[in-house]
């Protein structure tokens, strides 16, 4: 088989020392990026473009790529400890994993995560290996019309995971949509809702709502409880490891977690987000403990951190075979390929087969390294818990602080986070869910924009969204979302009826 | 607009290449001045930084122009030109990084790279602040900007693409990257204007960026892109798009078969500049610290290196030609904003 002897060549390139030394060092920062609410992997890669220019390509890209799967890792570890996403395709993990850390299973989540990340991880680059040539047409098939039938779907399944109130998880994503129309119109290039202040002029950035809304609110609920001395410390339950319970319960929700993540992330544009969403309510639909989720079940860690991890295998696809990056990360890589005088694109499989092959190969090592990395770390991190609260508490805010202040170095988005702090400790008091609204403000400018480009292009004609199988299917698949609550339960007691009479 | 006013308009661009070249010339026969001054002990009444200085650039790191400032800080480093820092202010379109450097007038610590966003920002009233608030450093160069088409496009040529927008300005959909009334956008105002379309016909759809813009172009979604050939070059290398022309007045040495618009008889020059900025009032000791900074750092091999391998052209005026570049291009905005209907009341 061809791509199998290319492969062995690419581990022949691989595993050459210092080429493992790169991989070991890129998964190492990846990791630390990940952990670290802010600075994501896009910019990470960003900061380290010029310093990697003395470098030979291979083992320089193969670090690089190394911080952008690597930072998929490490970005559960703040949803589930601190319930601080630090990107948003870990919010899904934070509305599980961190009701598990309350009831002191955080070691469980946190392993979870790691082994979902590793098999996802490794399931993905071998449909990279094997796939990556035929799959290279599909990204391109997806238009704006595509695009707005996909994020609806993703929408309605947001809107499926609102808990027990409808009305509040509506409500919820609804000011999310609200939020995201903030800031410079693309379309007509007007400015919406900005009060004329320029620092609203590019819309509210996702980290500051995620660090006010989760890490902020987080802060005064825990103020509050320390005042009226209500503040217990959590103790870990059973051993950090998982029970066998929890292992078989998580099996299945990895390997549709890995599936969903691979092909979303074929699609230029929120794939790791989106796929999240996607695992999460797919698990959830499946379940027979649907009520349970969002109070600490292993499935809703498990799936979505497989589909972020799968997603990043998915997303080398259109990069290497097109040189179409699907997000802020592969743009940078793809700033880097050009960097060293390569072209990302069919030709780059003929012409540089070590490059490409060995890049591929270091995934594999790079996503046993993580693991191996990650592991022994659940039982530094659980210790965080440990941290007296009046310590923890300035600490949280002073590293979102930074993290946000690091990112466009602007004070009034401080003042920003602190507003939305506000937000959700009122939520919070209310039980009106925050997940809602900082998925729809991530999608809803992307969904707004895809409607309108859409409208353009077909000049007004809202058939364009039923023109192609793609969307058609899609649009069917929204309408079965959201009938599903309604429907099911007729169902149930039309089945139940016959049975009790 | 008269035809003749846009002639008129053109020329004392072409002039100012010309102008460039003749100093690029004056520059290189200057090195051994250059190299003697640098050994003496320090320039007379010269101005020097007394400590780090701040290149602030409005996108976010691995951007655009954050990717020019990162070479020119390393390159400033590497050669011990100066001590500087890359400073991200992301936000309102460049004007949060225009208006943090405005505000410290009269230091010649805090410089910003700019784009044509300085004047477009203004003109269609999302600011107030005008180049006019500060002071304008050198110019370092430009990106061509190239219309493209995916190879299946039954659009040969700059002449059928033209046709088409002549019979019909709404009948193609075109893509000017990620910004309205931009210089991308200006490059198919003009062309329209120039075969006697209303501009304002015209069916531009707007994406997060170049990179968008080109699946979209490939994928058949849309009929057409301008913007920073960049984003079209790989794929034109590829055989999957065609480059129809570019908007500079000279073929770019990145792709010497492409044609400019101007060779296929139409009257269309944008390119996508980048000038530096310092806050107002500073002095002329300061100006021309900088003048000779940027003149020794555009003769480093980084630079002309930075300059290949990214599709730049390469340009360089001090701070008084690029003054006056600024004054014609804003006048250039405005008149293409007026018939774009994008002009704000009053600007």
């Amino acid at each position: 088989m061809d791509a199998f002897d290319h492969l062995l060549h690419g581990f022949s390139v691989a595993a050459q020392p210092l080429n493992l030394a790169y991989v070991f060092l890129g998964c190492l920062l990846g990791t630390v990026i990940g952990v670290l609410p802010g600075i994501g992997p896009a910019a990470a890669i960003a900061l380290l473009l010029p310093i990697t220019y003395g470098i030979e390509p291979t083992s320089s890209l193969i670090m690089l790529c190394g911080i952008y799967y690597g930072a998929m890792y490490g970005g559960s570890t703040t949803s589930i400890l601190i319930n601080t996403p630090g990107e948003s395709s870990s919010v899904m993990t934070a509305l599980d994993g961190y009701a598990m850390a309350r009831s002191g299973r955080a070691g469980a989540a946190l392993a979870i995560s790691a082994i979902a990340s590793f098999v996802a991880g490794t399931i993905s680059v071998v449909l990279l290996s094997l796939l990556a040539v035929p799959l290279a047409g599909f990204a391109l098939k997806f238009g704006p019309a595509e695009y707005f039938t996909l994020m609806l779907f993703a929408m309605t399944s947001v809107a499926a995971l609102t808990g027990p109130s409808l009305a509040k998880g509506l409500l919820s994503m609804f000011l999310g949509l609200m939020f995201a129309t903030i800031g410079i119109d693309l379309q007509s290039g007007q400015q919406r809702f900005t009060f004329d202040l320029p620092e609203l002029q590019d819309g509210i950035g996702f980290i500051v709502v995620v660090v006010g809304l989760f890490a902020i609110a987080e802060v005064f609920s825990g103020l509050e409880d320390l005042l009226k001395g209500r503040s217990e410390i959590i103790r870990m339950s059973g051993s950090l490891w998982l029970t066998r319970e929890e292992w078989r319960r998580s099996v299945m929700p990895i390997l549709r977690g890995t599936g969903i993540g691979f092909f979303k992330g074929v699609l230029p544009g929120a794939g790791a987000t989106i796929a999240t969403i996607l695992s999460y309510s797919v698990e959830r639909m499946l379940s027979r403990e649907k009520a349970k989720f969002g109070t600490g079940m292993i499935e809703g860690v498990a799936g979505p951190e497989a589909a972020n991890n799968a997603s990043t295998g998915g997303a080398m696809v259109p990069l290497l075979t097109l040189g179409v990056p699907g997000s802020g990360s592969t743009a940078v890589l793809l700033a880097a390929f050009i960097m060293y005088g390569l072209q990302p694109g069919p030709l780059l499989f003929e012409k540089r087969p070590d490059l490409v092959w060995g890049l591929i190969a270091s995934m594999y090592i790079g996503n046993l390294v993580l693991l191996v990395l990650n592991l022994p770390l659940v039982g530094v991190f659980v210790r965080l818990l440990y941290i007296p609260i009046g310590l923890l508490l300035p600490m949280v805010v002073s590293i979102s602080a930074i993290g946000i202040f690091a990112v466009n170095g602007n004070i009034f988005e401080l003042y920003l986070a602190l507003g939305f702090g506000v937000i959700g400790y009122v939520f919070r008091k209310l039980a009106v869910p925050v997940a809602p609204l900082v998925l729809s403000l991530v999608l809803g400018g992307m969904m707004e924009q895809s409607f309108r480009q859409a409208m353009t292009i077909s000049g007004a004609d809202p058939g364009v969204f039923v023109r192609s199988p793609i969307c058609i299917s899609l649009l069917a698949a929204s309408v079965l979302a959201l009938s599903i609550p309604f429907v099911a339960p007729l169902l149930r007691r039309l089945v139940a009826q016959p049975a009790a009479a | 607009m008269h035809p003749d006013s846009r002639m008129s308009r053109k020329l004392p661009l072409v002039a100012s290449t010309r102008r460039t070249m003749l100093r690029m010339a004056a520059l290189a026969s200057g090195t051994l001045l250059g190299f003697s001054l640098s050994t003496a002990p320090a320039q007379a009444q010269g101005w020097k930084p007394s400590r780090t200085v701040e290149l602030v650039v409005f996108a976010s790191p691995g951007g655009g122009n954050d990717k020019a400032a990162r070479a020119l800080q390393k390159i400033w480093a590497d050669n011990k030109i100066v001590d500087a820092v890359v400073a991200n202010r992301v936000g309102g379109g460049g004007t949060l990084a225009y208006t943090y450097v405005s505000q410290k007038a009269g230091d010649g610590h805090y410089i910003a790279i700019a784009q044509a966003g300085i004047l477009t920002n203004q003109l269609a009233g999302r600011t107030n602040l005008t180049y006019n608030d500060m002071t304008v450093l050198p110019y370092i160069g430009t990106e061509p900007v190239s219309l493209s088409v995916r190879t299946e496009s039954p659009i040969k040529t700059l002449k059928d693409f033209a046709d088409r927008l002549r019979k019909d300005p709404a009948s193609l959909t075109i893509s000017p990257g990620s910004t309205l009334a931009s210089t991308n956008h200006f490059v198919v105002a003009l062309l329209a204007r120039a075969v006697g379309s209303d501009p304002r016909k015209l069916r531009m759809v707007t994406f997060g960026g170049g990179a968008e813009a080109a699946t979209n172009v490939l994928g058949g979604h849309i009929d057409a892109m301008v913007n920073a050939s960049n984003n079209a070059v790989p794929h034109m290398q590829s055989g999957k798009m065609r480059i129809l022309g570019i908007s500079s007045p000279k073929r770019a040495a990145s792709m010497p078969d492409v044609p400019t618009f101007r060779e296929m008889g139409f009257d269309v020059i944008q390119d996508s500049w980048y000038v530096f900025l310092g806050p107002r009032g500073m002095t002329q000791g300061q100006i021309d610290f900088w003048d000779d900074v940027f003149a020794r750092t555009m003769k480093t091999p980084e630079w002309k290196k930075f300059v290949a391998e990214n599709g730049w052209e390469f340009g360089f005026m001090p701070s008084r030609e690029a003054a006056a570049f600024m004054k014609r291009e804003h006048e250039e905005a405005r008149s293409i904003m007026s018939d774009l209907g994008a002009l704000k009341a009053g600007q």
